[in-house]
């Protein structure tokens, strides 16, 4: 069938107006619902209510803070396994002043599955924070870049890991906190719970930070480290986020983190920012850790078999990287 | 620029340029020289273009603007990370462990640490090797203690270019030159000035200095002026410091018999058409040394029949009228046999290696014309002459640079096209083998030939703001490459200064000399001296 791209336009506009129907008026809200799907199980949150609003200000604060992020690049992609490269950085503030500059940290591993390289990005990170223990104190704060969740599809090793590690941040009074960029997390209409309530304090006239919680108020916990919120860290930023919060009281770690913003990027804590871009591994850094990685193998005499392997995924790094190891 | 003073850090280079991260609380002016420390070696630089870094985005970059301007505070966190400044530099020498000093011919490293030069520093580039002084090496708009000096030996063969915008300091380079030439001990030099504005011999106004101002005009100033009327000494007292001070200069009258002008003379002066030309030339061979009152005297239809109809009665015409432009009321050109033969005076006064200095403030543009070809004309003559039957005699003779003011108008692009030549051309081309140099001045050097403005290997670039003017001399000289904006900028008096024959081997950032403070100086000395004398 050949067909009309306005029609499609057309088509995509009502089924929009179908979705986004049912949470225009205020006594539909009841019968809006964030739900999470995980494996096979389903989790319905809350009913949404004007009530799970909560407005705050940013507090100053001379708080340690410590935000760490880190980014995965394939180094090797040799079809049945790949040889990825996670490039992990740190920085450290008190209040907004930056304390000192960490080297980024740079690992390396053979992985099979997509599940086992998240693995490994998590492995890293954590071992970051954990080295960096001893800067941190009660009332620190710990900032991720990712929810704090187990999947049921990550292993158990990670899964305790992530417990313990929650567990001993806990411990020492440190507020452990997860910043996702993107979230995953709808109604139970299919629209993007974030976005839905970004829309619905606009239309309350929010004009203040504000954090919506609970989410979920039961059944979530062995699948949360933290409290799920979504949370505008600014009025001067039209973005929200889902920001999971392990700690006493979410709000109180909520306004030390809106404080940790600037002038140039509203909306989002800075030292998240600032880990986020120093995790960038760039082409030079790729193609060196390859030669590098490149030099062992021949030494270790097994370069060959190791471009066999890349040539069955890719002729372009077999030709080049045999060129390369030169 | 006593001391070495932090200043940066090396965050990339390439070629002959490198970029340096400027440390906070200090600035990198465009023009400021600065060294690179690499281990053993030093990298001079000059900086060309100091800008800020940010790693902020255009919309981030947008809403700090917008709130900054709206007049509110804006908070940036981690400032010196996300915003810096940065500056560009053009690396101009390197020196090695041993303190010698060569062109660059690698780079620094990345974050090598960049300091200000000291005085030691500036010592190391040789800057003040030459007999003639300029001015003070500048860094930036900091003048610093370096003095900064041409060789005459080598310069004034290779020709020099002064070029500036109007009131960029060209007249002032030229009297501080002058002033050079006058204080040199040896008569090694002789200049040959052509001044229309009256500036150059007593200042032209209440307050302003002139080459009479200085002691050293008594010896070495040969002045050619309407003042007088026959070849003296002529008396100028001025007042100094409470005194009357009197100079007795060499002076003789600013008159030229034209029965001493050939048609080479007039066209040369870029005032005649081909047609013209001819008409001048047919006169010259029917009419003998006579021909120019012929053409002037005569009738149109007398000279059109003298001339068997050889040219256009309307051509005739025009002639006619240019010829009376040019001699006018007499005051330079004469018809009538003059007492001095001011063409001898003034080789005679080059071969003492004196200062000339022609003043005719009253003539005209095409006087003045006449007179500068003339003059070039016959200094080349002669010089030629003398190395070609002389050598030996020639080879003592001083080396003689010809000042052309407003060179635009004798070596244009339109003059020079289609194998046309003229004094200045040929001077260009083949005044080095004789010692004949020329110092084209000019406000307009995008109008100058290419030849010419390549050959002219001293290059005076004063405040140029036109960029067909900037651009012009940015592609005919070396070591000015990235350096259009600081042409630009630069202040009244402020230069580049580009002279490999000197020996210099980047382009110098120099503050020339204001000759009112020189001739101050002069006078200062001059009376310490004559105290030290009484005493």
């Amino acid at each position: 069938m050949i067909g009309d791209v306005h029609g499609d336009f057309q088509r995509i506009v009502d089924e929009l107006n179908a979705l986004y129907e049912a949470g225009d008026e205020p006594y539909k809200l009841k019968a809006l619902r964030p739900v999470l799907k995980l494996e096979k199980e389903v989790i319905f949150g809350e009913p949404i209510s004007t009530c799970g609003f909560h407005v705050f200000k940013p507090i100053p604060h001379e708080k340690l803070a410590l935000a760490v992020d880190a980014s995965l690049k394939v180094l090797f992609d040799c079809g049945a396994f790949k040889v990825m490269l996670a490039k992990v950085s740190r920085s450290a503030w008190r209040g907004k002043r930056r304390l000192s500059f960490y080297e980024p940290i740079k690992r390396a591993k053979v992985v099979w599955s997509r599940v086992e390289a998240v693995e490994f990005l998590i492995d890293v990170e954590l071992d970051a924070v954990l080295n960096s223990l001893d800067l941190l104190n009660e009332g620190s704060l710990c900032l991720l870049d990712r929810p704090l969740m187990l999947f049921p599809r990550y292993s158990e090793r990670i899964k305790l890991k992530l417990k313990n590690f929650a567990k001993s941040l806990e411990r020492s009074g440190v507020a452990l906190v997860g910043i996702s960029k993107s979230s995953q997390l709808k109604l139970n209409t299919g629209e993007p719970l974030v976005g839905y309530l970004s829309y619905l304090s606009r239309q309350l006239g929010l004009s203040a930070p504000w954090s919506y919680m609970p989410i979920f108020n039961w059944g979530f916990e062995k699948w949360y480290l933290g409290t799920p919120t979504i949370t505008k860290f600014s009025d001067s930023s039209s973005y929200a986020f889902r920001v999971d919060v392990l700690a006493e009281d979410e709000l109180q770690v909520l306004s030390y983190l809106a404080y940790l913003q600037d002038d140039a990027t509203p909306g989002y804590p800075y030292p998240v920012k600032l880990a986020h871009d120093e995790a960038k591994v760039c082409d030079q850094e790729i193609i060196h850790d390859r030669r590098a990685l490149l030099e062992v193998l021949a030494e270790a005499g097994v370069l060959d078999r190791f471009l066999s392997s890349v040539r069955s995924s890719s002729f372009k790094e077999e030709f080049l990287w045999r060129r390369a190891s030169r | 620029m006593e001391e070495s003073i932090p200043i940066g850090v090396v965050i990339a280079a390439e070629g002959v340029t490198v970029k340096f991260r400027v440390n906070e609380g200090v600035y990198a002016e465009r023009g400021q020289l600065l060294k690179v420390v690499d281990g053993e070696k030093t990298f001079i630089v000059r900086v060309y273009d100091p800008e800020p870094v940010s790693l902020l985005a255009p919309a981030e970059v947008a809403r700090l603007s917008l709130k900054k301007s709206c007049g509110e505070q804006v908070e940036l966190m981690d400032k010196q990370l996300r915003v810096y400044n940065a500056a560009k530099a053009v690396i101009v020498a390197e020196v090695n462990g041993r303190g010698e000093v060569h062109g660059p011919s690698t780079v620094p490293s990345m974050f090598s640490e960049v300091y200000t030069l000291s005085k030691g520093d500036l010592k190391l580039l040789c800057l003040d090797g030459g007999d003639l002084e300029v001015g003070f090496v500048r860094s930036g708009h900091v003048v610093t203690s370096q003095k900064v000096s041409l060789s005459g030996r080598d310069v004034f063969p290779h020709h020099m270019l002064v070029c500036s915008a109007t009131g960029g300091g060209k007249t002032n380079f030229c009297k501080v030159l002058a002033a050079s030439v006058l204080k040199c001990c040896d008569n090694a030099y002789s200049l040959i000035i052509i001044d229309t504005e009256g500036e150059y011999f007593d200042g032209g106004s209440q307050g302003a200095y002139g080459l009479a101002h200085l002691p050293q005009a008594e010896e070495k100033l040969f002045y050619v002026s309407q003042r007088v009327k026959e070849l003296r000494d002529f008396y100028y007292t001025f007042s100094w410091n409470g005194r009357f001070v009197k100079r007795r200069v060499k002076a003789c009258p600013l008159e030229v018999w034209l029965g001493l002008l050939k048609p080479e003379d007039f066209r040369q002066t870029g005032f005649f058409t081909p047609p013209q030309e001819a008409l001048l030339w047919i006169a010259y061979r029917e009419f003998g040394r006579s021909w120019l009152s012929m053409l002037m005297d005569w009738d149109i239809d007398e000279v059109y029949r003298e001339l068997g109809g050889k040219a256009q009665k309307s051509t005739i015409a025009v002639v006619k009228r240019k010829l009376k432009m040019f001699v006018g009321d007499e005051t330079v050109f004469k018809r009538s046999d003059c007492k001095v033969d001011l063409i001898a005076e003034v080789l005679n006064a080059v071969k003492d290696g004196k200062v000339v200095l022609i003043d005719m403030p009253m003539a005209t543009e095409a006087q003045e014309a006449l007179l500068t070809v003339l003059i070039a004309r016959r200094v080349f003559e002669a010089y030629e002459r003398a190395k070609k039957f002389s050598p030996e005699w020639w080879s003592k003779l001083p080396t003689v640079l010809i000042v052309v003011e407003e060179a635009h108008r004798y070596l244009s692009k339109r003059m020079l096209s289609e194998g046309e030549s003229n004094v200045f051309a040929e001077i260009s081309k083949r005044g080095r083998k004789y010692r004949v140099g020329l110092c084209c001045i000019t406000q307009m050097p995008s109008e100058l030939n290419e030849m010419v403005l390549r050959q002219q290997l001293t290059k005076v670039v004063l405040p140029l703001p036109t960029k067909a003017d900037y651009t012009a001399i940015v592609s005919h000289s070396p070591y000015l490459d990235d350096a259009e904006n600081e042409i630009k900028t630069l202040d009244r008096g402020e230069a580049l200064l580009v002279s490999p024959p000197s020996g210099l081997k980047f382009a110098v950032p120099v503050k020339i000399h204001k000759f009112e403070e020189l001739v101050e100086e002069e006078l200062a000395l001059e009376e310490s001296m004559k105290a030290f004398q009484v005493g």
